[in-house]
């Protein structure tokens, strides 16, 4: 059997994760072409359901999330397209040749302007970033990513020596979320914490 | 075609065993598993397994409604890359 390489505590003056701060800009989806001809920009969403893009009154688009060079588009139209897709009209954006140069774009917006959620739920960029320690007070790392799987999804905890460990979010095991700490406590089943 | 009530629900009887221990016991643990193809029973609610997907262990709390599916449904075995910061989880 091999053996489990001890849990180190992390340094506790680390800085709080970029990922956490409400001002940074979050992907919403993609933009993949034109609807017609009256401006209609079909967007793959990148979120759950099409509800936040639906909701959104501006959006950033660029090369990616945080690019510099991205431009702001305030939404003037919306509604559902093709499975997985959305329709947004944007001030500015009129006819297909214009919408051909947005093709492969990412769709953003700030995190502050996402909805909130209701008690239990996160959103992903919120958790990834967070240190995780078991309920004995054991650091185990810190959240690098996030997997779905058919059932709850999965954090992935990687340790300081780039250890990974993957931990369940079902609420029995993850027992307190604190966000403003960016701390996740989970629980000390033995074996849970085993790395991969 | 579909598997005779008659039969039951396969489970592969070492891991059987090992639920059994764990139950019975009223221990706590997480069960290590290669076993994709058993099924889930209602013993399984609340435990936690390793379930492996060819490459490593993914973490499969077990709850109510998993029951009658099988293990390896809730262990990809692909994983799929791309933007998901506005996905949400829910506890």
């Amino acid at each position: 059997m091999t053996q489990q390489p001890p849990l180190k505590s992390l340094k506790q003056s680390a800085p709080p994760p970029p990922s956490r701060q409400r001002h940074q800009r979050i992907v919403l989806g993609e933009i993949i072409g034109a609807h017609g001809l009256d401006g209609e920009v079909r967007i793959r969403f990148a979120s759950d359901g099409p509800e936040t893009l639906l909701a959104t009154e501006a959006v950033w688009v660029g090369s990616s999330a945080n690019d510099p060079e991205a431009r702001r588009y305030r939404v003037h139209g919306c509604g559902l397209g093709r499975k997985g897709e959305v329709r947004l009209t944007f001030d500015g954006v009129e006819g297909r040749d214009a919408i051909g140069r947005l093709v492969g774009l990412v769709v953003a917006a700030p995190a502050s302007d996402l909805p909130a959620l209701p008690e239990g739920e996160f959103y992903w960029y919120e958790l990834i970033g967070c240190r995780v320690a078991s309920e004995t007070g054991l650091e185990v790392g810190i959240v690098r990513e996030i997997w779905e799987t058919g059932a709850h999804d999965i954090l992935v905890v990687e340790d300081e020596d780039g250890v990974r460990r993957l931990l369940p979010t079902a609420a029995e095991l993850m027992k307190n979320v604190d966000l403003d700490a960016g701390r996740i406590v989970v629980a000390d089943l033995p074996g849970l914490l085993e790395p991969v | 075609m579909a598997r005779s009530l008659r039969k039951g629900p396969f489970i592969e009887p070492s891991l059987q065993k090992k639920v059994d221990k764990l139950t019975t016991g009223g221990g706590k643990g997480v069960i290590k598993t290669w076993s994709r193809r058993s099924m889930i029973t209602p013993d399984f609610v609340g435990l936690t397994f390793h379930v492996h997907n060819g490459k490593l262990f993914m973490p499969v709390f077990v709850t109510e409604n998993m029951v009658g599916h099988r293990l390896g449904e809730f262990a990809p075995t692909r994983k799929f890359t791309g933007h998901a910061s506005a996905k949400k989880v829910k506890r």
